[in-house]
């Protein structure tokens, strides 16, 4: 009985969408910013501000889109559902006004491209172990 | 209307000029990553298969129905090719192909960004111009099959491409406010001191949640066609057989999305003060097949014989069209249905239904040149990769003093491929 409640509860902890708090924004070491509100941080990844402050280029990284992670933060960066998401890129895209960003299927890949770019800006799961080459900014609404 | 359109441009020009003036430059100096710098090739493939029952047709005086046999469009494509240089220069290359046997260019230009608010874009493009223009290759993004009636390429309001395009953008608190300047050669042979100029200056809510804004175009002077009569419709918005025309075009448009459900309207007016050429409209009488209303309007004594001194040459017309659409997404297990449903309005008095002769069989169809169009469809997207369209038309119109109407069917598939 133990292991069938046991199961239960891990498959309802998967099924369970990831949610606010469960992500942490993460830009490159070397970068000033220390916080950004949720309208900068969706800005920064629809490439709608290309620069940051120090006038280095936004090297925004998505995660893939069938990550858990992907979903909690367009849900809650962009407030907007996936699938507007995917067509603001397709028409970015066919008008050659821009491409969406990179996308990555793990956290670490993350970390490593961030790390690798100056003007790197990505999100990881909460929790996760973060090298001295990148470090968190706080969100604020 | 030359008038209001010379007070916007001189509004969109002096908002360019305080861009060049007053903007910093963004990322003076700053290089790309090799990542950044990395070629981007994607595009979409597509087939189509549309049939038409029961189109009226006036024979010897009397209407006559006939079906077309349905029609495959093989494959054709777009693919687009995209890459930044640096953080202010880029290219941009739209390789368009039919039936896998022709290429064209349909676009290529590059873009130097001195700021947000000022961008430099050369080369043949695709103007900003109302909801569709810059998208009208992506058939797979919009929820419909067919393009607005302003743009099918029977009966063009504009030439889709412009050669010079300053634009930009300013970020406020609840949206972006962006504006675009065009110039370029015009329609066809145009006098010496014409310069024409199009505008676009449009408000996006945040995330896109709505889209507002006005267009215009004007040709600056008199102009004429890139079109012969016989040469079939012409690319842009002056008819084959007008020795010259001086038009001017305003319209206006929204898109809004509340939730799944997402609305469009546009409305267009292009104003044409015209000159028909003699031999062209002489051409047209005795071979394009017209219309009685239509000889009626080419010729000063209609029943008389075609002669140059017959013909009526001074003209003035509106041509105009609205439309509205609507679309509803829904997503299931198994990917997004989007029902949709689209009314179309196009009136062109002076425009003839042989498209060889550069008319449209569609506005040239009608003893007045206008029709409706209700469209009722269905788009299905099992992946956001992957749409499959399916819709129903019915055009209506008058023909020889009656109500006539008839209807369409079209399946499309699409699938766009690359990041």
């Amino acid at each position: 009985m133990r292991r069938v409640c046991i199961a239960w509860m891990v498959t309802f902890l998967i099924c369970l969408p990831v949610s606010a708090g469960d992500f942490l924004v993460i830009v490159n070491a070397g970068n000033g910013v220390t916080s950004l509100s949720h309208r900068d941080v969706s800005k920064l990844f629809l490439k709608k501000q290309t620069t940051w402050p120090s006038g280095v280029v936004v090297s925004p990284v998505d995660q893939v889109e069938s990550a858990a992670i992907r979903v909690a933060f367009t849900d809650q960066i962009h407030k907007r559902p996936l699938t507007v998401l995917q067509k603001y890129w397709l028409k970015q895209a066919f008008s050659g006004t821009s491409v969406k960003p990179d996308e990555k299927s793990s956290d670490s890949d993350v970390i490593n491209y961030v790390a690798e770019n100056k003007g790197g800006i990505g999100y990881v799961s909460a929790g996760t172990e973060l090298p001295d080459t990148v470090k968190v900014v706080t969100l604020s609404d | 209307m030359a008038c209001y359109m010379r007070w916007i441009v001189a509004v969109v020009a002096l908002f360019a000029a305080t861009g060049l003036l007053l903007g910093k430059d963004g990322g003076v100096g700053e290089t790309l990553s090799e990542l950044q710098k990395k070629l981007h090739i994607y595009g979409y493939f597509s087939t189509r298969y549309e049939k038409v029952w029961d189109e009226p047709e006036l024979v010897d005086g009397l209407i006559q129905e006939s079906s077309a046999p349905g029609e495959f469009t093989f494959p054709f494509f777009s693919l687009m090719l995209q890459q930044q240089f640096s953080h202010k220069f880029k290219v941009f290359i739209n390789i368009h192909g039919d039936d896998f046997e022709s290429l064209d260019i349909a676009n290529g230009w590059g873009e130097y960004s001195r700021n947000r608010m000022v961008n430099i874009r050369v080369g043949k493009i695709y103007r900003t111009f109302g909801l569709y223009n810059e998208l009208l290759d992506a058939v797979p993004v919009y929820f419909g099959i067919e393009p607005p009636e302003l743009f099918d390429g029977d009966h063009l309001l504009i030439s889709r491409t412009t050669n010079l395009m300053f634009w930009g953008s300013l970020e406020r608190e609840n949206g972006t406010l962006r504006y675009s300047l065009t110039l370029d050669d015009g329609e066809g042979d145009r006098d010496d001191d014409t310069v024409p100029i199009g505008f676009d200056v449009r408000y996006t809510f945040n995330f896109d949640s709505q889209v507002i804004g006005i267009s215009g175009y004007t040709s600056g002077g008199e102009t004429a066609g890139d079109r012969g009569v016989g040469e079939g419709s012409p690319d842009g918005g002056v008819l084959p057989w007008m020795a010259a025309d001086e038009f001017h075009i305003l319209g206006a448009f929204w898109e809004g999305t509340f939730n799944n459900l997402t609305l469009q309207a546009e409305y267009w007016r292009a104003s044409h003060d015209a000159v028909r050429d003699v031999d062209a409209v002489l051409t047209l009488v005795q071979d394009a097949g017209l219309l009685p209303s239509q000889r009626e309007r080419f010729l000063l004594f209609p029943n008389a014989p075609a002669a140059p001194a017959n013909v009526r040459t001074e003209t003035d017309f509106d041509v105009k069209t609205w439309y509205i659409r609507a679309g509803y997404s829904h997503l299931t297990q198994i990917g997004e249905w989007v029902p949709y449903l689209q009314w179309d309005w196009y009136s062109n008095p002076e425009t003839i239904k042989n498209k060889t002769y550069g008319g449209d069989n569609e506005a040239g169809a009608a003893d007045d040149g206008e029709f409706t169009k209700g469209t009722v469809g269905l788009a299905y997207r099992p992946n956001p990769s992957t749409a499959i369209k399916v819709d129903f038309s019915a055009h209506r119109y008058t023909l020889n003093g009656k109500e006539v109407d008839y209807p369409e069917v079209r399946v499309d598939c699409s699938f766009i491929f690359g990041k």
